[in-house]
């Protein structure tokens, strides 16, 4: 015997659906087109829900709020929040140690920090449910190309990723580096299981600007030129860390605001579980903020255009999505506001930092399996793990050794060509 | 322990399925049902309690789920416990789509809510899984876009059938 549903249950059972699929079902019937709606960020209707609203989440995720100190400009100020209600976390975990403002939070991920000071060229995971140091890892290796990078005071890299690979089960670190000093970039990437960097074959070739603007995603990290795109011309790097390869994607075609407007930015950020832009174009008397999601990420096509909204004009920066779609939002005086684009309501979050500092990073602390509580293994090869000096080989390892002989070969190939 | 906690475990109700089958079954188990439940409180208990959206072998199938869900004799139910229900359920509602639409209807009607929240989303991954055509068959729903409106729907949103 066939069974109907009643509307309700339809409507429960489609909730659970991604935006991919609900926007395939629109072609099921009428109704469930309407059903279904538009993503328009405005209307109550499914593909919105699916869209913008979060499970109740995790009471172990975070927020983080972190900024150059106003008063006192040597150093970073942070705060944790919690994810649900932005209230100073309860459980609040260790405090950051002193570090000057040259630190960069990298990304966040499985309950480690990774910060880049940039100055300095070196990178440091932070586990801040157990321990208020930082771990310094293994400095880059220059492979041999040239002369030894001298070291403390070269920008030795140009831009740093990480993130979890969940097929591996590693937490892995990126960084891109101009070897040749021709401004296309070639990758070395670590990985906290094998304790080393090595080598990445690069399957696209690209330039980025010196310490670019990034975004991360479950699994993927993203690099990208915010403004006119002199390097980038409308393009995103896409790394992935279990596939470990790098992939350009398209910025959504915006051209129609630019037509009007003069000067605007764009910002990568994550909206619930999809790669999200924002861009903010700014005008002497008027300001204007036009929301795009990536509804299938590595598919141009379904950039998909959510809203375009006035904004008052102290706000001054966007700085990432909250739960529900509200937006984090920096104004001129250098405080994070929480404005919801709907409303047109903001709430003052009681934390405020240099105006081009501030960032807000989505934490969770869910220890991962298989990493035993707290503890960040030491590298476990100790050539690469030297840090006083840059090292070219590394012998510990299997694949450490096959990837510098495979480096070896290729110049002493260069040499012979030469 | 009390002497009336003991008696309810012995208790026993009968349910009528729309076709006029009766099941007898553990009140303690059928009180996983919110409605059960509360006609029970309202002392439906003597007689027979009539379920009257649900066919015999559907009734059956919940009966099947009351049991593995009623709440241990013996306290809390530990982690073990928890994890073989879960191995169970899935199992559970591992049935043909007509079956498995029955049984969301039926928790629905019953308010269980594990059950409900079980079913949901069992049917959520089947959707994932299939195209519109076979959607509409499983749903029973008529397509009532004309073919060109359905092709011109389709150009739109071409990426997210790939």
């Amino acid at each position: 015997m066939a069974t109907y549903l009643p509307e309700e249950m339809v409507v429960k059972i489609l909730s659970l659906l991604p935006p991919k699929s609900l926007i395939r079902f629109k072609c099921v019937s009428k109704r469930w087109h309407a059903l279904i709606g538009n993503p328009d960020f405005l209307s109550k209707n499914l593909l919105n829900h699916s869209i913008l609203t979060q499970n109740p989440c995790d009471p172990r995720r975070l927020t983080l709020f972190i900024a150059t100190d106003i008063s006192d400009p040597r150093k970073l100020i942070h705060s944790f929040r919690s994810y649900d209600s932005l209230s100073c976390a309860s459980q609040t975990p260790l405090n950051l140690p002193p570090v000057p403002p040259s630190f960069n939070v990298v990304a966040s991920c499985n309950g480690l920090l990774c910060l880049w000071d940039v100055i300095r060229s070196d990178l440091y995971l932070w586990n801040p449910a157990t321990s208020s140091e930082l771990k310094a890892l293994p400095a880059v290796p220059s492979r041999g190309r040239g002369e030894p990078r001298p070291a403390r005071y070269d920008p030795g890299f140009y831009n740093v990723g990480f993130g979890f690979d969940s097929v591996s089960n590693d937490f892995k670190a990126v960084a891109l580096v101009d070897e040749d000093d021709d401004g296309w970039l070639e990758a070395e990437m670590y990985s906290l299981k094998s304790g080393c960097w090595r080598p990445l074959d690069m399957s696209v070739n690209f330039q980025l600007p010196l310490v670019s603007q990034s975004a991360a995603l479950d699994g993927v990290f993203l690099w990208y030129d915010d403004g006119d795109g002199e390097y980038m011309d409308q393009r995103i790097v896409a790394f992935d860390f279990s596939e470990e390869e790098f992939e350009m994607m398209m910025f959504p075609d915006a051209s129609f605001l630019c037509d009007y407007y003069y000067q605007y930015t764009r910002t990568l950020t994550k909206l619930k579980g999809s790669l999200a832009m924002v861009v903010f174009l700014q005008e002497v008397e008027f300001m204007y903020l036009d929301v795009w999601v990536m509804l299938e990420f590595g598919v141009s096509e379904s950039w998909t255009r959510l809203l375009g909204i006035e904004l008052p004009l102290h706000l001054e920066r966007p700085l990432g999505f909250w739960k529900n779609g509200e937006l984090f939002m920096q104004d001129i005086e250098g405080q994070v506001v929480l404005y919801d684009l709907l409303a047109d309501t903001e709430t003052n979050l009681q934390f405020e930092g240099y105006r081009r500092t501030i960032k807000v990073v989505d934490c969770n602390f869910v220890q991962f399996e298989g990493m035993e509580s707290g503890v960040i293994p030491t590298p476990s090869c100790s050539s690469c793990s030297s840090r006083l000096h840059y090292t070219t080989d590394c012998n510990n390892h299997e694949d450490c050794r096959r990837k510098q002989q495979e480096i070896d070969r290729k110049l002493e190939e260069k040499e012979v060509d030469d | 322990m009390s002497s009336t906690l003991c008696c309810s475990f012995a208790k026993n109700v009968t349910l009528r399925s729309s076709d006029g089958q009766t099941f007898e079954v553990e009140e303690a188990a059928a009180q996983v049902s919110q409605t059960i439940k509360r006609m029970i409180e309202d002392g439906c208990t003597g007689s027979v309690i009539p379920v009257p959206n649900l066919t015999g072998p559907v009734l059956a199938l919940v009966i099947e789920y009351f049991k593995k869900h009623s709440p241990p004799s013996d306290g809390c139910p530990t982690a073990l416990l928890e994890m073989e229900i879960k191995d169970w359920d899935a199992k559970f509602v591992a049935v043909d789509n007509d079956t498995l639409l029955d049984l969301t209807l039926a928790a629905h009607y019953l308010e269980i809510q594990g059950l409900l929240d079980l079913t949901c989303h069992r049917v959520a991954d089947i959707l994932n899984d299939n195209s519109v055509e076979k959607i509409r068959e499983i749903f029973h729903i008529k397509n009532d876009f004309t073919p060109e409106e359905e092709a011109e729907e389709r150009s739109k949103i071409q990426w997210a059938f790939e």
